[in-house]
């Protein structure tokens, strides 16, 4: 049986009267025409839902819906429960519902975000770089104890990291190229070849990968966590800078740690390979002329002023990454994400235009 | 309040989004020289933003914020000269509670000893005479914000906003701070914007209290006009339980409604905008409904509605009945004053009501 719909004119009104099931389906097929004879606004209305045999609450919402429509009608026959579960559908439709975020792809918007933030990325650099000119005017504000803070937290206590990572790395390139190598003769050049690569590539970008996630995640969770309980805004109200006071000791220390930390790097990655080529039966004696003979000063001091510019990007990433945290306790774990990838994203691009400045320097 | 007089703080259609989702969408309201206004709202409803907003931590899309007369937009948040109190008390760990109380002053290049003298005139204030030279990280939860205000106030700022100060302390801790907030202000004159989801707090301090709710201002008004006449059915819950009984209009003379209830009764209420003839709601405190049981519910006289009784809970210092009105549920709160027997559930009582303390309101409030 379906739910039906009388509508019968009297003296100075008009009687709705439903019957059969008022459920989903059933409110569902009379919803246009009780609406439309509610929204007509007869001076009396009158629903009679005393013939209606199921209720559920999209029957109800009906019933509330027509009473909005109308502004004064009066239900009858309806059982205590059902106008118990009225009232329920009135409060609730008295909360006004927000509008759902809608999620759509949008390609201009996406563009519109992206160009965002490189102009934030572009205007947290300016600041950085203008707080660094002032900071002499701002001493007080610069703690020297956080920039050795940091400079341990990043530097000194990522050494074992860097160590292993360095020698496996190293082991594992000298391994993977002996093979080929040896089937040429020309197993003594393998040393050259780590070692070129590891000082001039490798070892100022694996350094930096490996500072974007030890600590320009933490950078990013550290400011973002005295973002989220205000603590950024109380220095802020009371005139003190967090560029200066946050940022700047960060960054610092990235810069300086990141050339040591290279330093090491190579060094691990040196002793890793040199124990492959001394299982290969090559003396380390050859190793080292090898070594000494084809890597130039220069690819070292090159590397290391990467090391440094990677060092200031990774810092630079994870520090306005913590600046940037929005509100709610999930924010800092997105802040900390967009460092790590933000950093080594970074690192790899500045690497790329190292490679054609160096190219077309000659270097 | 002296009404005349220049608002302090002018918030004229003030909007805000975050990405597509809009905190504040045209606030508007003013807070006078001295006065102290509370900003209720559940959460996110754009409290904080608002707080943010006249600090200067962000900028409003649309609309203009007037400190004693003069656009705030262009002034950097520490120029602004408002005092500033967070839920955590964020004092700097390293230095001691006068250097911390001091530090807006030294930042001012306020000279030395009138910096002492403004200390210790704060310490006072806040009651933490002799705890000067303590360190700032041995103070308890209370202690911590008490310097915090201290050093909110210690610049002399016209106004102090508020964030949810009391939100991080013990429900007795927050009752005694909320009176000394209020003797601190009272006595400094200064103007104070407070920012609570707690309702009972913004009315224990509030002179006005501003109820606002998805970004929009719903009412502002003293307590007591916003707890007994609420502009909608959001105010009036989010202030507290509120009864509603569904009925219609039979007829209003002056201002009282007479209501036939849906289970018969004809009841009084006072006229909340509800036409005669037309179905309506009578909105009813908890506090103000009386209940008789036994042979006493005859004496409740001919305006009384049946009742029967579901639960009783003892709450310390009152009795919660929750009762069956004809297929509705109604909520008392009987003080414990007078005991009453036959409480038992399943009684029937007599609920009665003085006309005043109802409000017949249209449905769609």
């Amino acid at each position: 049986m379906a739910a039906r719909l009388a509508i019968a004119k009297q003296a100075g009104g008009v009687v709705l009267t439903l019957s059969g099931p008022l459920n989903a389906e059933g409110a569902g097929a009379v919803w246009e025409a009780a609406l439309k004879a509610a929204a007509a606004k007869p001076a009396v209305l009158r629903v009679d839902v005393a013939a209606v045999t199921l209720w559920d609450t999209a029957g109800v919402t009906l019933l509330a819906d027509i009473e909005t429509a109308h502004g004064g009608a009066e239900i009858v026959g309806m059982d205590p429960q059902i106008a118990a579960l009225l009232i329920r559908v009135r409060a609730a439709r008295s909360v006004p519902v927000r509008a759902a975020e809608e999620r759509r792809f949008d390609g201009l918007a996406m563009l519109k975000a992206g160009v965002q933030a490189a102009a934030d990325g572009v205007a947290f650099l300016g600041e950085a770089v203008l707080a660094l000119v002032l900071l002499p005017w701002r001493l007080r504000m610069f703690r020297l104890s956080d920039l050795l803070r940091a400079a341990d937290q990043a530097g000194v206590k990522a050494v074992p990291l860097v160590l292993l990572l360095g020698s496996l790395i190293g082991l594992i390139l000298a391994f993977q190229s002996l093979i080929p190598m040896r089937r040429f003769g020309a197993d003594i050049y393998v040393a050259s070849l780590v070692a070129i690569s590891l000082i001039r590539e490798l070892g100022p970008l694996l350094a930096a990968v490996i500072l974007a996630g030890r600590s320009g995640s933490a950078f990013a969770a550290e400011i973002g966590t005295m973002k989220v309980n205000q603590e950024v805004d109380a220095l802020i109200t009371m005139g003190l800078d967090p560029v200066t006071m946050l940022v700047l000791p960060r960054l610092l220390a990235a810069i300086v740690v990141m050339p040591a930390l290279t330093i090491v790097m190579d060094f691990a990655g040196l002793f890793g390979m040199s124990v492959v080529m001394l299982g290969d039966g090559i003396p380390l004696v050859a190793v080292g002329n090898q070594v000494t003979s084809w890597v130039q000063a220069g690819d070292l001091y090159g590397a290391l002023v990467k090391a440094a510019v990677f060092g200031a990007a990774v810092a630079g990433v994870g520090c306005r990454a913590g600046m940037a945290t929005g509100l709610g306790p999930e924010a800092v774990g997105v802040s900390a994400t967009r460092a790590v990838v933000g950093g080594i994203v970074a690192s790899i691009v500045l690497d790329g235009i190292f490679a054609v400045v160096f190219f077309r320097l000659g270097l | 309040m002296p009404d005349r007089q220049l608002p302090r703080l002018r918030l004229r259609d003030l909007s805000h989004s975050f990405g597509a989702v809009r905190a504040l969408d045209g606030l508007s309201f003013d807070i006078a020289p001295g006065e102290y206004v509370t900003l209720l709202g559940p959460s996110g409803s754009g409290k904080s933003t608002t707080l943010a907003l006249i600090a200067g931590f962000l900028q409003q899309d649309a609309g203009s914020i007037e400190f004693d007369a003069r656009p705030l937009h262009r002034t950097p948040a520490h120029r602004r000269g408002i005092g500033l109190v967070f839920q955590a008390a964020q004092l700097l760990p390293h230095l001691s509670v006068a250097d911390n109380i001091a530090l807006p002053l030294k930042l001012r290049r306020v000279g030395r000893a009138e910096r002492d003298a403004a200390v210790t005139r704060m310490l006072d204030l806040v009651a933490l005479r002799g705890f000067a030279e303590r360190a700032s990280a041995s103070l308890s939860g209370g202690q911590a914000q008490r310097v915090a205000l201290a050093r909110a106030l210690v610049f002399e700022p016209r106004l102090v906003l508020l964030d949810e100060p009391l939100g991080a302390l013990d429900r007795q801790l927050r009752e005694t701070m909320q009176q000394e907030l209020r003797a601190v202000q009272r006595r400094l004159g200064v103007s104070m914007l407070h920012v609570t989801h707690d309702q009972a707090e913004a009315m224990a301090v509030s002179d006005r209290m501003a109820v606002i709710e998805a970004g929009r201002l719903r009412q502002i008004g003293t307590p007591r006009e916003v707890y007994e006449n609420p502009a909608d059915g959001f105010v009036a819950s989010f202030l507290g339980e509120d009864n509603r009984l569904p009925g219609r209009v039979e007829a209003i003379e002056d201002d009282v409604a007479f209501v036939r209830l849906a289970g018969g009764a004809l009841v009084e209420a006072r006229d909340a905008g509800v036409l005669a003839g037309g179905a309506c709601m009578v909105a009813i405190r908890p506090e103000r409904l009386a209940v008789m049981a036994g042979a006493m519910a005859a004496d409740m006289g001919d305006d009384a509605v049946a009742a029967v009784l579901r639960e009783s809970s003892f709450r310390g210092d009152h009795l919660r009945l929750v009762l069956d009105v004809a297929g509705i549920t109604v909520v008392v709160k009987r003080p414990t004053v007078v005991p009453l027997a036959g409480l038992v559930p399943g009684a029937t009582l007599a609920l009665a009501w003085q006309a005043q303390h109802a409000r017949a309101v249209p449905l769609a409030l």
